[in-house]
Order: C-alpha cells, then structure tokens, then sequence
C-alpha cells in the first residue's frame, strides 16, 4: 500500500511538472471515455435496464397474428388463452388509453389514462406504495370510477400528500375515487407520459362475446409461468388459437396464430440496431484515443528512459517498474474519466430532445450502478492499454546503455511502433469520416425529397376534445350533438381571428405527424368490382383553407369552401395518386365516390384534385388518398366518430409558427376548456422528427467524426514534433552544412506523407467493408459511393498536412549553432 | 569478498565480435579499496557493471562470497545486488523529481522494509553525511559536490558490503573532488569495500590497490605504498 502511494504521489507529481502532455493525454482519453459513456448510459436505459417490475423479463406481449396482418384480439379469446394454460399465467389487459386533462390543486394537466383489468398491477408484481390495488370486482360497470395515480402526478400536483387515498379526481366529467399511488419510476404501457390507471368496465357478456356489438378489444399481456419460456408458451396459445380460430365463424376475423414478445424486448426492437453500430463506433472512438495516448506515454518513456534505468541500478524488479508505469496511466485514466463522464452527460442533455423524440424508453435513461461500472472497467481497460508498450520498455534491461546515454533516443522498433500507431489512428478516423460523410448525405438527400406541401410558419397540433360529447366504444353518435358544429368550427374562427394568423385548418391527418391512419374501402361510380378490387385509399377529413395552410397545389377543379355545409350535396377531394390508379387517362371532376348503399355518403361527387404529398414517410410513395369535408360530418354518417376522438389542426401565419403556440392554446380552450393537445410542432420539426433516428445518428457521427479527425491530427503532429525533437542536431548539422530551408521542410513531409498514405489506404479498405453495416440508414446515396470517399480523402489529407507542416516549419527554423552546442 | 575467474565480456555487431573483457581473474577482499585504471575503451566500465550484477552477457565465474554469483539467474542476481551492492555514477544520476531525502531513499524502496524503518535510516544518512538541511531541496538546487554527495549517500543508505564508484569526481572541480575521495577513504576505514575506477592518478592514490586494463586485458594489478593522507571529515 505504501508502494502504491508512494508511486502516486510522484506520477501527480510528474504529471503536473508536464501540464502539455497531461492536457493532451487527459482531454483525448475525455473524449474518448466520455463518447463511450454517453452511448452506453442511453443502450443501457433502453436495452439493458430492466423494466420497473418484478422479473420484467418474465413480462410478455401477447399478440394475434395472420399472414402479414394485424389482428385485433378480444378479451374473450384473451380469457380462452388464459384458461388454456391455467392459473400458472397471469395475465393484465390494457382496454384502453387516451389523453386526458385533469385539473389538481398543483394545476391543469395531461395525463395518459390507462383502463386496465384490476388483475394488472399483481401481475407485474407491483403494489402501492401508498394505498391499496384494484380488486377483481372493480372491472364490473359501474363499479370502476376508481383510478391509482403515477407517483409522479402525486409529487407535482399534489405536493406528495399523505393522505390522497380516499381524494376525488374528475376525468371527462366523471368523478373518480384515488385508491393510492403507485410507486416512482412505474409505467405501464412503458411511456414517458404521466399516467393514471383505471379498472375498465367490461360487461359480463364481453368475457365470452367473440362478435357482435359486445366485444370487448384490448392488448393483452402476461407474466411467463414458471419454468416455461416463450417459445413453448407461443406453441401452447398457437396450439390453443387455432382452436379458437375454427370454432368462431362470424364476426371479424379471428387471428389464426399468437406471437409472444419479451415486453422490453417489444418496446426496444427497432433502435437494437442502431444502438449497437452507434455503440460500435464509439468503441472505436475509445480505440482511436488509446492509440493517441499510446503514443504520447511511449514518447514520454523514452525520455525518461534515464530514469528508469537509475531506478533498475537501484534494485527495482521488473514488477516494481511495470507498477509505476500502471499507476501512472491509471491516474491518467483516472482523470480522463471524471471528465469523460462530465462529457458524456452534458452530450445526453443537449442532445436530450432528440434522443426523445428518436428513442422509446428515454424515461429510464440515467446513469446507474451499471453506467459506473462500465465505466470503471474501461478506466481500468484504458490504463491498461495505454500502458503496455511503455511498460515493455520500462521492463527492458538495458540498464548500463541507458546509464551511459546510449539508449536516450528512441530506437527505430520504437519509432516504427508510434509510426503503426498514427497509422492506425489515420485509418480509423478515415472509416468515421466516410460513416459521417453518407450520413449527411442521407440527410441532404431527405431533406431534397419533394414533400408536396409548404414548411414555412405552419403551426400544427393535435386536439382531443374529451368532452362528454366524445363518443364511448360501439356508442352510436346519431342523435348526438355535432362536435364539428359545437366545437370545431368555433374553434376555426377563434383561429382565424388571432392577429398573424393567414390561413387556419383542420384535418384528421396532417402530413408526416404519423398519429392517425384511416383506410377505407370505397365504390367508384357506383359499378360493381369484384370483392377484393375496390378502391382502397387512405380517408381523411378536413375542412376549407387545408391546402392554403399547407401550401399543396391544386391540380384539378377546387377544395372544400365555406359552401359545402350539411344541407349541400356531399363532396370528396381524391389526390393525384387516386386518380393515377383509379380513373387513369380521365377527368375525375364530376366522378362518384361511395360509402355505404345509403344515405348522403352513398353518393359523393369528385371536385377537385389535389398534388401527391408525402404523408407517412418521405421516402415511401404517396398513397391514394380522399377527403371528406369536415363539415358535412354530421353524427350518423360513417367518419364521424374519427372526428369525435382526434382532429389536427394546421395554422400558417405571417409570424414565425412557434409564436403561435400561446394563443392556439388559449383559443382552443376557449371553445374546449378539457380539451387537451398533443405534439404542437411547426410542419418543418414534424418533417424533421420523422427522418427518426437517421438524424440522431448523422449528428452524432458528425460529432464523432471531428474527433476522430482532431485526435488524428494532435496525434500525427505529436509524433512529428517528437522527431523533429530528436533529430535536432542531425537537422543542426544539416542546416551548417548547407541544406536549404526546402530540404529540411520536405525530409519531415515526405515522412508524414508515407504515414499519411499508409494509414489512407488501410483505412479505406476498411470503410469499403464497414460501410455494409449502415447500408439500411442510408438514403439517396450508395454506400461505397466515390465522391464521400474522395471528399473525405481530402478532408483527411488536409488536415494531415497542416498537423504535419508546423513541425516542418520548426524543423527548418533550427539554430544549428544551438542544436550543435547542446550535445 | 570477490573472486573472478576467467570472466569474458564480447558484443557482437553483426559478423563482428568485439571482445571488452578478456579473461579477467581478480580477487577483491573484505575492505579493499581498489582502483581500475586504464585507457578509454580499455574495459573499465564494463568490469565495473559486471562487478555490479548490471551485465548478464558475460561469461566465465563470479564468487561474491560464498554464492557463486555465475549460476544464479537474472532475479537472483538482481536480489543478490539490491541487498549486498551499492554504486556511485559520474553524473550521479539522482532523479530530478524527487527530493534529496527521497532520493537516497528510493533503494530502500525497493526492499520489504516497514516505511519507518526506512525513513529511520534515511534520516541517520542524512545526518551522517550532515546534509539534514538540505533533505527536500531537488538535485537541482544543488552543486556538483552536493548531488554527488547524495548519490553516495543513496548508494551506502543499505549498508551495503561493496560500493563501486565509477568515475565519482569526473564532473566535479578539485575541491570537490578531494571532499568525495576522503569520504570514500572514511567509508573503506568503516568497513566498506570499494572498487572505484578512475583517469585521475590523484583519485588512484586513496586507494591501496590499482588494477589496469588494457583492452579488455588485466595487465597489472598492483598493491599501493601506503602514504599518509590527510583526512579532513567534514
């Protein structure tokens, strides 16, 4: 222990008497450490942390499945399952979720509110932390207007108070009991929403109706019974299933397979991939700095060469030797690591928004014992690494030849050792560059994609009324009062009236917002097509000033107007897309549209026309599309209950749309006052949001890149200040002997110009291969694309230069009378 | 104390070997002071890293003591000079880094000795060689005289039963020089073996005996009249 101090307390000390060195050694290990530990911190909120239940990884998604379709699954089929097995599995169904706004002594807020069966919260093997859980009668109607609250509601909205249990809440108008909260960090379905559950109500006849109006839908979970994994429990509901499936014959269809997914699993399958390339290439970030410090810690050994030589005359073992080489790199490491970490968590906050949007899970995104530890045992990896070459030199026992001066400079093994090590460097931030050049370019190409639409000072939002005129499942909305009459329309008033406002409009689907898709099966004309041939496309509702506020062309005829009312005859928009595939070489002003064999949407005429725009994905084509005017629905008629339960509304102003937000918000409640919004983002941040995680990844490996390179190039001047160093009186005698200043220059380029050229072509040989790994991200580029390569060439070789041109120039500015005299 | 017999010292470079020690027999008793002469080249140096268990290429019998220092391997050689072997460099070769106090300690810990028993003997140094005042200056602050009076303070700190000094006044002015060779005198009347090698004939004459080579060849080895020397101890 002595031994470890004492060698301690003199690598800090030699380690303040070289503040260059330690500068530079501490910040690339901080670079390189901190990359890592920001990576890793987010792959381990979203794949490895365990979900806040017990044994999360016994927790299963149950899910019915057809040849490439979705099913939906009933609760009675759910309840078949169940009893398949037996009471070994548990299970817990989500009946329900939808936005509501709640107001609490702390507040108005947004919750998502969850309908459960009472049998939930047990099965994932959480209780309270304050009152008690549902009980199984509370699922019988009229009997569920009791809710458990998100610890996180609990704090903010009602300073944590001890005696909640017992409060009443009002959702929608309803009055509900507060039975307790449930503890902190809890989520179900995992959300970064707050959330409050609730007992669904479900009727008895649901438990067993597979058809009709009865039908209870919902998604099903379970717990997995003991000693049996998901494949054998996938067969014994598959085996189940197909019985069920046979034995229902009318009503929707049934799903002839079930799939079971690990939950977390479920929830983190898409990002799996680009996590772990994203993680692959800090690695090498981390790699690319142990090289760098490598090579300044051999540098540094040769100086101290002497030293270490009086240290092994004085008795030090190899071990002894070896020990304080290791201590030392470690308290480098050591140091490194603090602000590594202090790195790594400050990129997490300012990337924070877009980790967000990009990632599930992002709630559970923090450092923990886990994030510590990788950490420390990279630290430890680290002090290792950086330290076995100068290590090997400290144990070699050339002792009398470095007593006597003879082995003072390095030898040229070691010199060819920092050269492979610049090399390396060189090649690894080549494969970066090249990683980062297609990325942008991806995101170039995106951003190039005709959209269809105008992204200029339009605010959009999506508007859930949750007022009592919102339809409950399998409610009938004729006879209803109008929302569209009550609410929406006022609401488009109120929005036209704001000061800066052109153009206000409301849609059911707005452009790259991905929150609603509706498909509908329709009949042209009125002819007959065989079953399977109908028009499909996907249906939309909007009402006048749409195209305005977007800025979409009008290609034929006219939009919807303030004349299209409930009493004038019905009239649909279809776009481009429907026209090319449905009424091809014709007019299709003046066409039919049918929905249903009566009533006013029985026949619908074709008035206009509008221009394809990109609605789910920028580089999916568009799809055949109708809209149907907002105001001509009226409750009975077949999209009305899409407008009772979400509507978008688009605002195109003369003032930047983010100064809109306040007033939106406010007129909406005017009109609305629980109502409650989602997503309130300008059309550009929607455009931008849906290029997912390709964002995330091309700013990332950006950041990355110019390290690398920036790493490289400290690391490549580094070496060549080194040899300038030790060849000073060669170049001295040089410079007495007549070389021109040209000479000197070119002897120190034309070495970093061999090392420069090596470390190129390795390093493009390695991209040519690495690139297939990132071939599904990228986008209007192809992977081994000449001109990324070619710029980054350059990039690489520009940057080589000018680390290697300012030791040339100190080369050639050398004193030979000084440089001869030091000897 | 030390035998030699027929010890052989060559480097090969390339097709070349070029011998520096040529069958060398020598025999050092308990409280000798030796001085190796000789011409550069002659092999002075490399009989002293020898002497100093810092060489392994040689070959031929090396008796310290009773251990015959030729068949242990490189640990035990290195075990065998920690404990028993002290050295003294021309340019004294203290580490810049470390304080004087630090420095003479730096042998000490490098054996299993409790840390107050070793700043016990580094303090009893410091003060034998009166330089107590000076124990957390760095050899920088220090004269030639000075820096080599710690080297041979750190290299006598153990106690060791041979100190070889190798050209110990080359950096030093006269004055300074006769300080260092009346200590080594002081030391040898302690008890201390000394093998010391040297250009100076001045130097020679503190000791009893002279040994010279010449190309790597023992040619003479000859006992010294003894001469009434001043000793001024500091």
């Amino acid at each position: 222990m002595n031994r470890l101090l004492q060698d301690l307390r003199y690598a800090l000390r030699q380690l303040r008497k070289s503040p260059g060195f330690t500068f530079t050694a501490v910040a690339v290990l901080a670079l390189g450490l901190g990359a890592n530990i920001a990576i890793f911190t987010v792959l381990n909120g979203i794949l490895l942390r365990p979900l806040p239940y017990a044994h999360s990884d016994r927790i299963v998604e149950i899910k019915g499945t057809g040849s490439d379709q979705y099913y939906m699954m009933s609760y009675a089929n759910m309840l078949q399952l169940r009893d398949a097995v037996g009471a070994r599995m548990r299970i817990g169904v989500v009946m329900n979720s939808s936005m509501a706004s709640i107001v609490a002594p702390g507040g108005r807020f947004q919750v998502q509110k969850v309908d459960v069966t009472a049998g939930l919260p047990a099965m994932l093997g959480v209780q309270p932390i304050l009152g008690r859980s549902f009980r199984d009668e509370e699922n019988d109607t009229g009997r569920n207007r009791v809710v458990l609250i998100g610890e996180e509601v609990w704090r903010k909205f009602y300073a944590s108070d001890p005696q909640i249990a017992g409060k009443s809440l009002t959702i929608k108008g309803q009055a509900f009991t507060i039975l307790g909260v449930m503890p902190r960090g809890f989520s179900f379905p995992f959300d970064e929403q707050m959330q409050i559950w609730s007992p669904a109500a479900i009727d008895p006849a649901s438990r067993s109706s597979m058809s009709g109006k009865q039908v209870a839908w919902g998604d099903l979970y379970a717990r997995l019974p003991d000693g049996m994994t998901v494949a054998q429990l996938t067969d014994q509901l598959t085996r189940t299933q197909a019985i069920v499936s046979k034995e229902s014959t009318d009503g929707p269809p049934i799903p002839p397979r079930i799939a079971v997914t690990e939950y977390q699993q479920s929830l983190n399958q898409q990002v799996r991939k680009p996590l772990a390339l994203l993680y692959a290439v800090v690695l090498g970030i981390w790699a690319l700095a142990c090289l760098n410090v490598t090579s300044l810690m051999l540098a540094r050994a040769v100086s101290r060469t002497r030293e270490q030589a009086v240290r092994a005359a004085l008795g030090a073992s190899r071990m002894r030797l070896l020990q304080q080489t290791l201590v030392e790199s470690l308290l480098l490491s050591g140091i490194g690591a603090v602000f590594g970490l202090l790195l790594g968590q400050t990129a997490i906050k300012l990337l924070w928004r877009q980790i967000q949007r990009n990632l599930p899970l992002t709630n559970a995104i923090h450092l923990d014992w886990r994030v510590v530890a990788c950490l420390s045992a990279l630290t430890l990896l680290t002090a290792i690494v950086v330290s076995v070459f100068p290590a090997l030199r400290a144990m070699r026992r050339d002792v009398q030849g470095a007593l006597h001066g003879v082995t003072a400079t390095a030898s040229a093994s070691q010199n060819r050792t920092r050269e492979a090590l610049v090399v390396a460097q060189l090649a690894l931030t080549l494969v970066f560059l090249v990683g980062a050049g297609l990325f942008l370019r991806t995101i170039h190409a995106l951003r190039q994609v005709p959209l269809g639409f105008s992204q200029q000072n339009v605010l959009t939002g999506g508007i859930i009324l949750n007022g009592g005129s919102q339809l409950d499942d399998g409610e009938s909305s004729a006879g209803q009062p109008s929302v569209v009459r009550n609410s929406y329309l006022p609401l488009l008033d109120r929005l036209r009236a704001i000061p800066g406002v052109q153009v206000a409009a409301l849609s059911s689907v707005l452009p790259l917002r991905r929150e609603m898709r509706v498909s509908i099966i329709t009949n042209l004309d009125h002819k007959d097509v065989p079953y399977g041939k109908e028009p499909r496309a996907d249906g939309r509702l909007a009402s006048p000033g749409l195209v305005d506020a977007l800025g979409i062309p009008m290609l034929r005829g006219r939009f919807f107007t303030d004349g299209d009312t409930p009493s004038s005859p019905p009239v649909v928009v279809i776009n481009q897309a429907f026209a090319n595939m449905y009424l091809p070489n014709q007019d299709p002003v003046g066409h039919s549209v049918s929905m249903g064999n009566k009533g006013r949407f029985s026949d619908m005429r074709i008035v206009g026309v509008v221009a394809d725009m990109k609605q789910w994905n920028v580089t999916d084509s568009t799809k055949p599309e109708i809209y149907f005017c907002l105001a001509q629905s009226e409750p009975g008629t077949p999209l009305y209950g899409i407008a009772t339960a979400f509507i978008q509304v688009a605002i195109r102003g003369a003032v930047p749309a983010d100064s809109l937000r306040a007033q939106f918000d406010k007129a909406l409640h005017e009109v609305a006052p629980d109502a409650t919004t989602t997503n309130v983002k300008t059309i550009h941040e929607a455009v931008e949001d849906s290029f997912g995680s390709q964002t995330l990844i091309a700013h990332l490996l950006e950041t990355f890149a110019a390290l690398a390179l920036l790493i490289a190039s400290v690391g490549l001047y580094g070496l060549l200040s080194f040899a300038v160093a030790q060849r000073t009186r060669e170049i001295g005698l040089r410079i007495a002997l007549g070389a021109p200043q040209a000479n000197i220059l070119s002897l120190i380029l034309r070495r970093a110009l061999l090392l420069v050229a090596v470390g190129l072509t390795i390093g493009g040989a390695l991209a040519w291969f690495a690139v297939r790994f990132a071939s599904s991200y990228i986008y209007g580029v192809q992977a081994h694309d000449a001109l990324t390569f070619n710029a980054v060439v350059l990039v690489l070789a520009a940057a080589s230069f000018l680390a290697a041109w300012l030791p040339a120039r100190r080369a050639a500015s050398v004193d030979p009378i000084l440089a001869l005299r030091s000897e | 104390m030390i035998e030699l017999k027929n010890v052989e010292r060559s480097y090969k470079t390339g097709p070349t070997e070029t011998w520096v020690l040529r069958r060398i027999g020598l025999t050092i008793k308990e409280g000798e002071f030796v001085t190796v002469m000789g011409p550069s080249g002659a092999g002075k140096s490399s009989l002293l890293n020898v002497l100093a268990l810092l060489d392994d290429g040689w070959l031929g019998e090396y008796w310290f003591g009773e251990t015959p220092a030729h068949k242990l391997n490189r640990k035990q050689r290195a075990d065998l000079a920690r404990e028993r072997i002290g050295m003294v460099f021309q340019s004294y070769h203290l580490l810049d880094d470390l304080t004087v106090a630090e420095n003479i300690d730096l042998p000490l810990s490098y054996k299993n000795l409790p840390a107050k028993e070793r700043q016990g003997m580094v303090a009893d140094i410091l003060d034998r060689f009166q330089i107590v005042a000076k124990k957390d200056l760095f050899p920088s602050q220090l004269s030639g005289g000075q820096q080599q009076l710690v080297g041979i303070a750190r290299a006598v700190v153990h106690a060791p039963a041979l100190l070889l000094a190798d050209e110990p006044t080359g950096n030093l002015h006269s004055t300074q020089a006769r300080e260092i060779m009346n200590l080594f005198c002081e030391l040898n009347r302690a008890g201390t073996t000394i093998v010391q090698v040297t250009h100076s004939d001045e130097n020679a004459r503190y000791g009893k005996r002279i040994i010279e080579l010449r190309d790597g060849w023992l040619t003479r080895d000859q006992a010294l009249q003894p001469t009434t020397v001043e000793v001024n101890v500091q």
